[in-house]
């Protein structure tokens, strides 16, 4: 795979001989303005909709392996 | 009418019609389109998970309304449509072909699948794809190959092989695909159907599972243009759930397509897009689509040359951008809340941080590892400004590009795809050979302007070609006119639809 990588590495290191300084950036290429929703209650998931993907689950939460290693 | 042979070639157009006239059901359209699935199957592998009892319901469902309740729905009510499992369905099992998601059943139906609902289309199943869309073969799905209906042998394209080739086979009349690079239109190509990428933000994105979130589009696959058309202005349109939904409706693209089929394009000016053809395009592909623009002419269009010098840059942002959005974005698959959990052995501590490194070793394939190492070596500190921030910039460079182009002609067109359908294999040890399938794809999502591609004959090989037109932002009326001048000339010429020379063994045997 490193070869792999260092092949299309190559190939996109060609976009900085046009990005230029004087050139903006674009992150949205149709561009909004920010708008706020209506305030209108909505269902959202219930609580066992949310939790019916979960691989483990109790009590109504997830459940999730510890987060630090020591014993 | 209830021979299923020629009831599945009809198109979503005939086929609502024949519903209004009541000479068949939505259950009947449904059953056909079924027998075809099982007949097909075996050789063409689009679907991953056929939903024919739900569709079965919701085609009984269309066919309980009253008269009166039946005008008021789209005109394509009651006929059946495939979805592309990069996009959640509620109650099916949906997966982006990849095993992370194995199993998952969303509690949620994505913007697109509730307007399908409220429009009564029998959801007739989830097609194959790429691994979470990243491809343009559909063979790093993680769970099957999709063959082309035109040679078993060969890739449908992708990523939406699935759709593609489930809408090119007769499985489907209809189909719904996402494209990021090129995922609708390049699988369209190599199968000899339409596909089209509305304006970025002309369809909602809720639902549809994130790839590169500033480039992804969900939008119509079928075997003609006003098809497309009708289905576009079904599931177009804002969506609160959608911060990127523009904030106007459908545009008018029935009326600009059924103008179109009148072959008058007296006014229009096309533009040749002259980065996109010649060297690395095979001489049937460029000869099909020279034969289309004289068509173009033909029918009074005026035909001029437009450069757009930035385009050779295109690839390079894309392969940029789009690795680092993904990078981002699957990270939400942890282990966590949803999907595969793969503990470590017992050996290894048996943490959270474990936990997922094992998990997405087991859950991802090699194509979304190597996008996700590319995009966050991309995003890293002391590279950021030299790789995402420039290809940010040739992303308004191309824009520029698009705007200059446009003030010279009215629709862009290209080549879809540089070659016909590949053999599977053939270009899975080259990512880059690969890449270069979307070449002529890439510049639209970069600029978020609509594009659709439309079959344009048959190369030496016997393979389908296709031609893609480009419309300015938020006008996608504008290339359905063209489309469906040429695809109207086109038919002429040939005496009927392109797939009238297609081989369809799985049919035959359907005949008794």
């Amino acid at each position: 795979m490193q070869s792999e990588l260092n092949v299309i590495a190559d190939a996109i290191n060609s976009v900085q001989e046009v990005a230029t300084e004087d050139v903006p950036p674009t992150a949205n290429p149709v561009p909004l303005e920010a708008y706020l929703r209506p305030d209108v209650p909505a269902t959202p998931l219930t609580q066992a909709e949310a939790l019916s993907g979960a691989p483990l689950a109790e009590d109504g939460m997830f459940v999730a392996p510890r987060i630090l290693g020591e014993e | 009418m209830t021979d299923t042979n020629e009831l599945v070639k009809l198109s979503a157009v005939q086929m609502a019609e024949l519903l209004r006239k009541k000479e068949v059901s939505s259950r009947d359209l449904v059953n056909a389109e079924l027998e075809v699935i099982d007949a097909a199957e075996p050789t063409i592998k689009a679907f991953l998970k056929v939903a024919g009892e739900t569709a079965l319901e919701q085609a009984d469902a269309f066919d309980n309304l009253s008269d009166d309740e039946k005008a008021e729905l789209p005109e394509l009510a009651g006929v059946p449509i495939a979805i592309k499992d990069m996009i959640v369905t509620k109650g099916i099992e949906t997966t982006a072909a990849s095993r992370i998601l194995e199993g998952w059943v969303p509690p949620y139906d994505a913007t697109v699948i509730e307007k399908l609902k409220a429009a009564h289309m029998p959801l007739l199943g989830k097609t194959n794809l790429d691994e979470f869309a990243q491809g343009s073969s559909t063979e790093h799905s993680a769970f099957q190959h999709t063959s082309n209906p035109w040679d078993a042998e060969r890739v449908p394209g992708g990523s939406g092989g699935g759709s593609a080739a489930a809408v090119g086979s007769f499985e489907a009349p209809l189909a719904l695909g996402t494209d990021t690079g090129g995922s609708i239109r390049q699988p369209g190509a190599l199968t000899g159907t339409v596909g089209v990428k509305p304006t970025y933000g002309g369809v909602s994105r809720f639902g549809a599972i994130a790839m590169a979130s500033s480039l992804d589009q969900i939008g119509p696959v079928s075997r003609t243009v006003l098809d497309s058309a009708l289905l576009q202005e079904i599931i177009g349109g804002h969506d609160k759930r959608d911060s990127t939904s523009i904030p106007e409706g459908p545009r008018p693209m029935v009326k600009a397509a059924r103008e179109g089929m009148n072959r008058d394009l007296k006014g229009m000016k096309v533009g040749l897009v002259e980065e996109l053809g010649g060297e690395g395009y095979q001489p049937g592909v460029e000869a099909r689509f020279n034969e289309a623009v004289k068509k173009l002419e033909e029918m009074g269009a005026e035909v001029v040359k437009v450069s757009c010098p930035h385009f050779k840059y295109a690839l390079g942002a894309y392969y940029i951008i789009m690795p680092s959005e993904v990078s981002s974005n699957l990270a939400r698959y942890d282990g966590m809340r949803y999907g595969l959990r793969v503990m470590p052995p017992a050996d290894v501590a048996q943490t959270a941080a474990n936990m997922m490194a094992y998990t997405r070793e087991a859950g991802f394939g090699d194509e979304v590892k190597r996008r996700i190492i590319l995009g966050t070596y991309a995003l890293s500190a002391g590279y950021y400004d030299a790789w995402y921030g420039s290809a940010q910039k040739v992303r308004t460079l191309i824009i520029d590009d698009f705007k200059k182009a446009f003030e010279q002609a009215d629709v862009l067109i290209s080549p879809t795809s540089p070659s016909t359908a590949f053999k599977f294999g053939e270009k899975m040890d080259d990512p880059l050979a690969m890449y270069m399938n979307d070449i002529a794809t890439i510049p639209a999502n970069l600029a978020g302007v609509p594009a659709m591609s439309i079959p344009s004959g048959l190369s030496d090989d016997g393979l389908p070609t296709g031609i893609q037109f480009i419309a300015p932002q938020q006008r996608d009326e504008v290339m359905y006119k063209p489309a469906a001048a040429l695809e109207a000339a086109l038919q002429d010429e040939w005496n009927g639809p392109i797939w009238q020379s297609l081989k369809t063994p799985w049919l035959d045997s359907l005949n008794n």
